[in-house]
């Protein structure tokens, strides 16, 4: 219990199953799992495995099947869509592997959209929290162009800010150095290190062993199930066999 | 040459296949353009019958409509004898003729009955080049005072009367109690419908009258004419020709035709008359409906054309030009507006019918309308034409993919495109829509309006008929037929049912006029006329009549059974009457002073009438129209105190007013009254039974005709717009679901979607309504010849009409906006 209260994320025992007809399709399979406040976590395995889906489950956008989960203490599993928006919007920050900025809006509005979604913010606030985040990532002078004009790391970085400025627990990131060629991957690897620096929760999916190991410590899974390195190993082994 | 045919059939073949692929795309886009084209394949040929064609007459460019001009009317009768002066005096016309309706009784063959019959002059065929398919047209001799009596009859008559005789000319028949020689039978083609003359079964020399009042050069018979212009003439020319003549009636008959004046006028405008204009304005308005069509056929292309950018790029990347996709899209969409306009003839076809059997009578030449080849050139035309501009700009925007981008799997950044273009084309329907709404706003606005028009009569369960007496009857003394005249009064009291009844003769409310000149008491005829006698509408009636119409009394008494053939000559006035000559009097017992012709002196004489009692104004010249005519004073005579020369009228023919005691089918009411009539006489004729309030209705018609075409084409527009917004909102939505499902991730509740979508077909339908509005205010003025008791800006009706469609848009926004609301950010962000 002691545990649970010092832990941001606690999971206890979760499946996901997805039915498609009448096929199951178990993409998780009773996965623990504790994020301590200011940790990095990567979370690795081959194509498939869950981790996306386990992400999504942590981010709020998804639910389980089966388990418990606590964020910040709190029971989240069988929240409404309307609270689980809300938490999103204050607890977590998304980076996805394609971006996902939105090509209608400035840099300036994409990074400040989570903060629209809040109630009685002041736009004084809005300002302050864009530019702090802009600058954050080295974005601050690009704050009236779109997308478009923009390679993919500045993009990304943009993805960044966005999760930033609505200051929350964790950082969830989504395979961040996918649409990335390896300069880029690795500025936005070392922009998430100096954030992890400053005391940011991150949790990251990557399949990339090499961006794996900027994290604190790194979650094998392997057919919806967390496994040790070593297993993860053996298993792919016998996979390949 | 052969390449070009065998790459533009593979070019078909292709878009046939991609049609069956997408035939929800097929169906919805067929089914708009083919309403598109369709109403403007009905309208144009309303206007291509009505308008456009040349009337079916050899010389019809030359052919003109002739009337005595008055300070009352525009379109006045003429006087025989002044007709007979502009015949001989005048320099411009090759030929004119007369004509004017008489009494077609039918006696004498089988069952009596009522046919239409016109008098017209001898040449009044010969101008309009109509050749009896049997026999002859009128001689001069036979259209001369007391030429034995001739008739010409109409092909339809020769058939059902005489089971089409080929031996029928020579052959007698009695018309209004008069044995008539059949010289000849006039072709069923021939159709002419102008105020004052039907296409007739029975013509009759116009000449041949009789009476001597028919003689009088202040007498006028509703009679007009028509005229055949000289080859070069103009209708200047003939106007300053006519002004001459009648310069020099002036000299000779200084008191009678001191001011008299001719009016000239096309043929073709008398017979179209005010339907240019209403033609005109819904002409404009299945435009605007079609426009709208291409609108939401373009944006759906456009849509579209998203989905297929791969297969162009691919295709371009494969040596295809820019101009060759073009032709291969512009190909799909001339076939797609082809396969609309098949539909919409179709649609046409079964709207014209529908719309002319909806308001009947009310379109001049409405035989001339249907859908030949003009229509049909029409519509090909206009399906080309709708397909190249709906095509075109989603061509264009295709061709210029930029291939490599799209050949990739997908950019780095989600689609940015606001589609802009779609906004735009919304916003233009938005518009559109408006301003035909607003048009069909302002006329339902009218139609209430007039709706509220107390008529001054209470039109219900009352209706009208004509009743011919025994031919015999004519040659009748006056007291014969006076007595006559109260036997059928008292047989029609006793038919159950009936509340009031009234014999009645000169003016009906909305269906006909009558004018009576008179002079006030003390006033002297000018001697050197300029000025015309102060004239007033009149109707001939029992006492029963203020009951049956249930006309309010306001001063005095009504006509009673003592205001007889030997009592003191009475007279009843009307409000407006009272008002014009008794301002600030009482008029009871004051005394006007009528001219009357005497058949023993040969001439007109003085009658006093003494007014006896004031009554409410009745309207006489239609809802619309009765409160802008000069003429408004009316009067009341008993119908038992008419002259000898009335009399012999009288026995000719005249109406009978009834009031059922309760509410029943005009028929259902009049047949057992017509068996009563017919039960006591035989030879008598019953017929022409209406309802005042299907007259009331017809004053009316060309009103609700406009209301009908533009209600329904506005009801369209405005279902069209709605389509249109609604697909353009679901492409938006459908294009981005990844941004939303970002929104989402970044924690925007469902409203916070739902509110974004709304906003955004709110921002379109409001540029749109605005534009709109600016657009109805610059174009509604058009329409203001159309309207009654309400402004071309009424701002009541542009407000109601812009919430209203603000309200179908907003709607139509909500579906999409409910969808986007629902999407589900996982599902969404690994959309791809």
């Amino acid at each position: 219990m002691t545990e649970t209260n010092q832990a941001l994320i606690q999971i206890t025992d979760m499946t996901k199953v997805f039915y498609t007809d009448e096929i199951e399709t178990h993409a998780l399979s009773g996965v623990h799992l504790s994020v301590n406040k200011g940790e990095y976590v990567a979370m690795s395995g081959p194509s498939g495995c869950g981790k996306s889906t386990l992400l999504s489950i942590i981010g709020l956008l998804d639910t389980p099947t089966a388990g418990r989960y606590f964020l910040n203490s709190k029971p989240v599993e069988n929240l409404d869509f309307a609270e689980r928006a809300r938490i999103r919007n204050q607890e977590i920050g998304f980076i996805f592997q394609s971006f996902n900025l939105i090509g209608d809006l400035t840099v300036y509005e994409n990074v400040e959209l989570p903060l629209t979604y809040r109630q009685r913010m002041p736009s004084v606030e809005h300002k302050k929290r864009v530019m702090e985040a802009l600058e954050r990532v080295g974005m601050a002078h690009r704050l009236k162009h779109y997308p478009s004009q923009l390679s993919g790391g500045q993009q990304q970085r943009v993805a960044v800010a966005r999760a930033l400025a609505g200051h929350p627990s964790i950082l969830l990131a989504d395979e961040p150095t996918g649409n990335l060629d390896s300069r880029n991957g690795e500025a936005v690897m070392e922009l998430l290190a100096n954030l992890h620096k400053d005391g940011a929760t991150i949790c990251m999916v990557t399949h990339d062993p090499r961006f794996a190991k900027h994290a604190q410590r790194e979650i094998h899974l392997f057919d919806g199930k967390v496994v040790a390195e070593e297993e993860l190993k053996k298993l792919l082994q016998e996979t390949s066999a | 040459m052969r390449g070009v045919l065998n790459s533009l059939l593979q070019d078909l073949h292709y878009a046939l296949r991609q049609f069956r692929k997408s035939h929800g795309f097929t169906i919805v886009a067929v089914l708009t353009l083919a309403l598109g084209i369709g109403a403007n394949t009905a309208i144009f040929s309303v206007v291509n019958g009505v308008l456009l064609n040349p009337l079916p007459f050899p010389h019809a460019n030359r052919i003109v409509s002739m009337f005595e001009a008055t300070p009352d009317f525009f379109k006045g009768s003429i006087s025989y004898p002044n007709f007979l002066d502009w015949q001989r005096d005048n320099r411009s016309f090759e030929a004119m003729a007369a004509y004017r309706s008489t009494d077609g009784s039918i006696t004498g063959v089988a069952q009596p009955e009522n046919v239409r019959a016109q008098r017209v002059s001898a040449n009044f065929f010969p101008i309009l080049g109509v050749n009896p398919i049997l026999g002859r047209n009128f001689t001069s001799e036979e259209d001369r005072r007391g030429a034995g009596p001739t008739a010409l009859i109409s092909e339809g008559l020769w058939k059902r009367k005489f089971g089409s005789d080929p031996n029928v000319i020579g052959k007698r028949l009695i018309v209004a109690g008069q044995a008539r020689t059949i010289i000849g039978v006039i072709p069923a083609s021939f159709r002419l419908h102008v105020f004052n003359f039907r296409t007739a079964d029975v013509y009759e020399a116009v000449g041949e009258e009789t009476d001597p009042a028919f003689y009088l050069r202040d007498s006028h018979w509703n009679m007009d004419a028509i005229g055949l212009l000289k080859p070069g003439i103009t209708l200047a020319q003939a106007c300053d020709d006519m002004k001459r003549v009648n310069a020099g009636l002036a000299n000779a008959y200084p008191s009678v035709d001191g001011n008299v004046k001719t009016n000239i006028i096309p043929l073709k405008d008398n017979i179209v008359g005010d339907m240019r204009s209403v033609l005109l304005v819904l002409l404009g308005a299945v435009g605007f409906v079609l426009l709208i069509a291409c609108v939401n056929v373009a944006n759906l292309l456009l849509a579209r054309s998203t989905a297929r950018q791969r297969e162009f790029s691919i295709r371009a990347a494969l040596g295809a030009g820019q101009m060759r996709i073009v032709r291969q899209l512009l190909t799909e969409s001339v076939l797609l507006s082809a396969l609309g306009g098949t539909l919409g003839l179709i649609l046409a076809k079964w709207g014209t019918t529908a719309a002319l059997v909806a308001v009947p009578e009310t379109v001049p030449r409405a035989e001339e309308i249907g859908i030949h080849l003009s229509a049909l050139l029409f519509t090909v035309f206009v399906s080309v034409l709708t397909g190249i501009v709906f095509g075109l700009l989603p061509a264009i925007k295709m061709s210029r993919t930029d291939i490599s981008e799209r050949l990739k799997d997908g950019g780095r950044a989600i689609s940015g495109s606001r589609s802009s273009i779609q906004s735009v084309l919304v916003m233009g329907e938005m518009a559109m829509a408006l301003v035909l709404l607003v048009g069909a706003g302002l006329m339902c606005r009218t139609l209430v309006q007039l709706w509220k028009i107390d008529p001054g009569f209470d039109p219900h369960n009352v209706s009208f008929f004509e009743v011919t007496p025994p031919p015999s009857l004519v040659n009748q003394p006056p007291d014969a037929i006076l007595a006559a005249l109260r036997q059928i009064s008292a047989t029609l009291h006793s038919v159950p049912g009936v509340e009031a009844l009234s014999l009645h003769d000169g003016a009906v409310p909305m269906d006909h006029d009558n004018e009576k000149g008179f002079l006030l008491e003390g006033q002297e005829p000018p001697k050197q006329r300029t000025e015309y006698f102060p004239q007033t509408v009149e109707y001939t009636v029992e006492p029963e009549y203020l009951k049956t119409m249930r006309i309010p009394l306001l001063r005095g008494r009504f006509l009673s059974d003592e205001d007889n053939e030997s009592s003191a000559r009475v007279v009843v006035i009307d409000a407006s009457f009272a008002q014009q000559y008794f301002a600030g009097q009482d008029p009871i017992g004051k005394r006007i002073r009528i001219f009357e012709f005497d058949s023993d002196s040969n001439q007109r004489i003085s009658v006093p009438l003494v007014i006896v009692g004031v009554v409410g104004h009745v309207n006489q010249w239609g809802l619309a129209e009765d409160a802008s005519r000069p003429l408004q004073a009316q009067m009341y005579r008993p119908i038992l105190q008419r002259g000898a020369v009335d009399m012999k009228r009288l026995a000719r023919g005249f109406n009978v007013f009834v009031r059922s005691k309760t509410p029943l089918a005009p028929e259902a009411f009049f047949e057992p009254i017509r068996q009563k009539l017919l039960a006591s006489n035989r030879d008598m004729v019953v017929y022409d039974n209406e309802s005042e309030e299907e007259v009331v209705a017809q004053s009316i018609a060309s009103q609700r005709f406009s209301l009908i075409l533009l209600g329904t084409f506005a009801g369209l527009a405005l279902l069209l717009a709605g389509i249109g917004i609604y697909g353009v909102l679901a492409y938006l939505v459908g294009q981005r679901t990844r941004d939303i499902g970002v929104r989402m991730a970044l924690g925007a509740q469902r409203l916070d979607v739902l509110r974004m979508v709304l906003r955004e077909g709110a921002r379109m339908t409001l540029a749109g309504a605005v534009i709109g509005l600016a657009v109805a205010l610059a174009l509604t003025r058009l329409m203001a010849s159309m309207l009654f008791g309400v402004r071309p800006t009424d701002p009541i009706t542009f407000a109601t009409v812009a919430a209203l469609l603000c309200a179908i848009a907003l709607f139509a926004c909500y579906i999409p906006a409910r969808r986007a609301s629902k999407v589900d950010p996982m599902v969404a962000l690994r959309y791809e």
